[in-house]
């Protein structure tokens, strides 16, 4: 994969990561405002919500994994074009 | 190379927008039909309202929120209707629909009543009611046992519409193609001259659901 596709790949894998956030976050918000039936000591929980929260949070992961992955490789390069620059203006210099 | 390339990305452009068409249109409200009255039946032994909101007014930004829908069932004989174990007496209403819920994901009875007692809920509704058919009423049981159960496709518009449509006479049925959501059976009650905007739903009844079995398990509340 080229630079420049890394660059494109990293910039929406960073914006699905935020978005991803804020679903978490809102779709926590949603579930807590819904109330719990109770039967005894028997719960039950709006699963829509919880649903919603689990791919949310799966998108999270994945997203941010990428992008995390996707960044290491595009530090790793300008690190070792950097490198390959000093050496090379070492051998100049000698 | 380059040019290859450039037509792969526009290959790929092309098929995320067909994608995203393709879905707008399936989960399009549609054009507005004829308008429609309600053919009335004075003996019948019940009735059933077919309630619907589009989730409008809840919808927080950038989330999905596609609504509900519900029937609600109200006993006008003098004897009490037995709906899988729930007992609904004469003159009683109770709201019906599926939930996922995490104790069931399947139908359970007076949610949106609780809710609507409890909470500022479903404030968009559209509703409208119809009498039911005595065949209906007979194979109510039968449907609810068969469609206790609750995904994507077999959500609260489809076990809705498709109850209304057993209950009702031929001529009060509702249809609706494509993919099923409380937005388009919003669209198709708005078509009823006789549709009501915010009805009150009545709050009082037990709460529960029925189980794996198809029986009915009462005595929630909701906190």
């Amino acid at each position: 994969m080229k630079r420049k596709e890394m660059i494109v790949f990293a910039v929406i894998s960073a914006l699905l990561t935020v978005y991803a956030l804020y679903s978490l976050i809102g779709y926590t918000v949603t579930e807590l405002k819904y109330p719990v039936l109770h039967a005894g000591e028997t719960s039950a929980y709006f699963g829509g919500n919880l649903i919603m929260l689990g791919v949310a949070g799966g998108v999270l992961l994945l997203s941010c994994s990428a992008f995390s992955v996707l960044l290491y490789f595009l530090l790793k390069d300008r690190r070792k074009a950097a490198t390959a620059a000093e050496e090379e203006e070492e051998q100049k210099a000698a | 190379m380059e040019k290859s390339k450039k037509t792969r990305w526009a290959r790929l452009c092309a098929l995320l927008l067909m994608m995203t068409l393709s879905l707008a249109m399936l989960t399009s409200c549609g054009e507005e039909g004829e308008p429609r009255t309600v053919v009335p039946d004075e003996n019948a032994a019940a009735t059933v309202t077919v309630f619907a909101s589009s989730g409008d007014g809840e919808r927080v930004f950038g989330l999905f929120n596609f609504g509900h829908a519900f029937l609600q069932l109200t006993n006008k004989s003098g004897e009490t209707l037995d709906l899988c174990g729930f007992s609904l007496a004469a003159g009683e209403s109770a709201t019906i629909s599926t939930w996922s819920l995490t104790k069931r994901f399947g139908v359970w009875f007076n949610v949106e009543s609780a809710f609507v007692k409890q909470r500022v809920k479903y404030n968009d509704r559209l509703s409208v009611t119809a009498p039911v058919t005595q065949e209906g009423l007979a194979e109510i049981n039968g449907y609810l046992r068969e469609k206790n159960r609750w995904s994507v496709t077999a959500n609260c518009t489809a076990f809705t519409l498709g109850l209304f449509n057993l209950l009702v006479a031929e001529e009060n049925k509702i249809g609706i193609a494509g993919l099923l959501t409380p937005e388009k059976l919003k669209n198709e009650i708005a078509r009823f001259s006789e549709h009501r905007e915010v009805e009150e739903i009545v709050t009082e009844g037990e709460l529960g659901y029925l189980d794996k079995a198809g029986n009915f398990v009462g005595g929630f509340v909701m906190e």
